[in-house]
């Protein structure tokens, strides 16, 4: 005896044409449940009726009985919210209603993101290469040292897609309880760092405790590298802005390398905000887009990439496939 | 302590040795054996299960071998690519029993249709390995033409020793030999 489930349509019913029209469109009329049922209208529902139509399911499930004759059936109402996954905030309603600009899933399709994850990779220095014409290229040296996927981040969880990603070795003495409970459970060696490579969809995302090696990259594409820049301390106006400082003679008392003047007169009679001066420059994070990808050793792990990198050596530094070109692969 | 004490010695006749001090003491201790006057804690020390130790994976061991350096590893390879019968070596190591001295005379030959050659004088070497490079001095239809070649490059196919220096240079590097700027003025 085959058991089959239908799915009743009493949703379908209660959201017909009018119906919808009338309550997606700003109507908020409800009928009583307290008006007597001649009076009422049946097709303007019930503020109950409105609500448990996108929250509960009916299904009419045949009874099994001895008999080979199944004609007799019930009626459960099931809850359908909750068995959706994920976050309350992240999921879409069942009813077709319009996007909102607000919410993840309109912010996801606004987003310029790539299509395959990033990965960390250690800076080991510059050296220059020659190519088959001759041309010297000024490399930077990347090593993509042990790195596996620690963490998956999704929409219906998260409100968006990530790849979160570990990379090196460290002692285990060294490293924290609660990050040894989170590698531990990713099923990965401790990781010196983790950084997290937001990805368009679902088919960017990799499973957990994948390695990344040199050959996730192809010779010849362009990547984003961005990493924290060197900090330069406290520094002067000259250094930080590009000011021209004073004339080193004819007069110049004590203020060879100043910025001068600071505003005008009593109008605006402040200095406005914004206004350059010195202070701490570097240690943040600077993004190269843009660099081609000009030589990979698989056997070494290790990535040469054109032109400089921010970071000091043995920095840990992210690279990406480039937004502003088309995808890899 | 006074009358709670008094209450509690046993309702019978006392003797003068009974009611001395040593007597009290006893009272006093029986007194305070009594298991209503010992304190509680007030709560129970709970046998918790210990929690698992978290389980810790030992890291794979790095591509790299241990103690090298990624820049020094990439170099000999591109090294022995590069130049693998090794003449370079011997042209520009300093040690090499054929190495170029500045002030000797050198022909380049390149790869380019183009421009075959160029001959000069050396004025200066600039040893850093893979960008090793040479600054050649040469007069050309009455104008000086400097060059700076690099010598792992691959447009480069060779190196022509031309003549030695005539007196060995006291210099490594001849910038005196650029005309001055002051004398034609």
């Amino acid at each position: 005896m085959v058991v089959s489930r239908v799915v009743a349509t009493q949703r379908r019913a209660l959201l017909s044409s009018a119906a919808l029209r009338r309550t997606v469109m700003g109507c908020s009329e409800f009928r009583s449940s307290h008006t007597t049922s001649t009076s009422a209208r049946p097709d303007i529902p019930t503020l109950s009726e409105f609500v448990s139509s996108f929250t509960t399911r009916q299904i009419e499930e045949p009874v099994v009985t001895n008999t080979t004759e199944v004609h007799t059936s019930i009626t459960t109402t099931i809850p359908i919210a909750a068995a959706a996954p994920g976050h309350r905030r992240f999921k879409r309603s069942e009813l077709p209603l319009p996007v909102l600009f607000d919410s993840p899933h309109a912010a996801l399709s606004r987003k310029q993101l790539p299509k395959r994850t990033g990965t960390i990779a250690f800076k080991r220095g510059m050296m220059s290469i020659f190519d088959e014409n001759g041309v010297r290229i000024p490399v930077t040296i990347l090593q993509i040292d042990r790195v596996e996927v620690t963490y998956v981040k999704t929409l219906d969880k998260h409100g968006y897609f990530a790849v979160q990603v570990g990379a090196g070795a460290r002692q285990a003495k060294n490293v924290t309880k609660p990050m040894l409970g989170h590698f531990s459970k990713a099923g990965v060696a401790p990781k010196k760092t983790v950084a997290e490579f937001r990805v368009r969809d679902e088919s960017g995302l990799l499973p957990i405790t994948q390695e990344i090696t040199a050959e996730h990259f192809k010779e010849g594409q362009f990547v984003d590298i961005w990493a924290r820049s060197k900090g330069k301390g406290f520094s002067g106006v000259m250094k930080r802005h590009g000011f021209s400082g004073l004339p080193a003679s004819h007069g110049v008392s004590v203020s060879h390398r100043s910025a001068g003047s600071t505003g005008q007169s009593q109008d605006p009679g402040r200095v406005l905000k914004g206004k350059k001066m010195a202070g701490r420059m570097g240690g943040d994070y600077v993004t190269v887009q843009n660099s081609k990808v000009v030589k990979i050793y698989p056997e070494y792990g290790l990535v040469l990439v054109k032109g400089p990198v921010p970071g000091p050596k043995y920095a840990a530094v992210s690279i990406q496939d480039a937004l502003k070109k088309p995808d890899v692969e | 302590m006074g009358s709670s004490f008094l209450m509690r010695l046993p309702a019978r006749g006392f003797s003068a040795a009974e009611t001395s001090l040593t007597a009290l003491r006893n009272q006093m201790t029986n007194t305070l054996s009594d298991s209503r006057h010992v304190q509680n804690a007030g709560y129970q020390l709970s046998s918790k299960p210990k929690k698992a130790p978290i389980k810790i994976r030992q890291p794979a061991p790095s591509l790299l071998p241990k103690g090298s350096e990624p820049k020094q590893l990439l170099e000999q390879k591109l090294t022995s690519e590069l130049d693998p019968t090794g003449w370079r070596r011997q042209l520009f190591q300093r040690s090499s029993p054929l190495a170029l001295r500045p002030g000797d005379v050198v022909r380049v030959h390149f790869n380019s249709e183009t421009s075959h050659t160029f001959v000069g004088t050396i004025m200066a070497i600039r040893r850093r390995g893979l960008d090793t490079s040479v600054r050649l001095r040469s007069e050309v239809a009455q104008l000086g033409v400097e060059m700076s070649v690099k010598v792992y490059s691959t447009s480069v196919k060779t190196f022509e020793f031309v003549s030695r220096a005539v007196k060995k240079a006291r210099r490594a590097k001849l910038y005196y030999l650029r005309p001055d700027e002051k004398k034609g003025k």
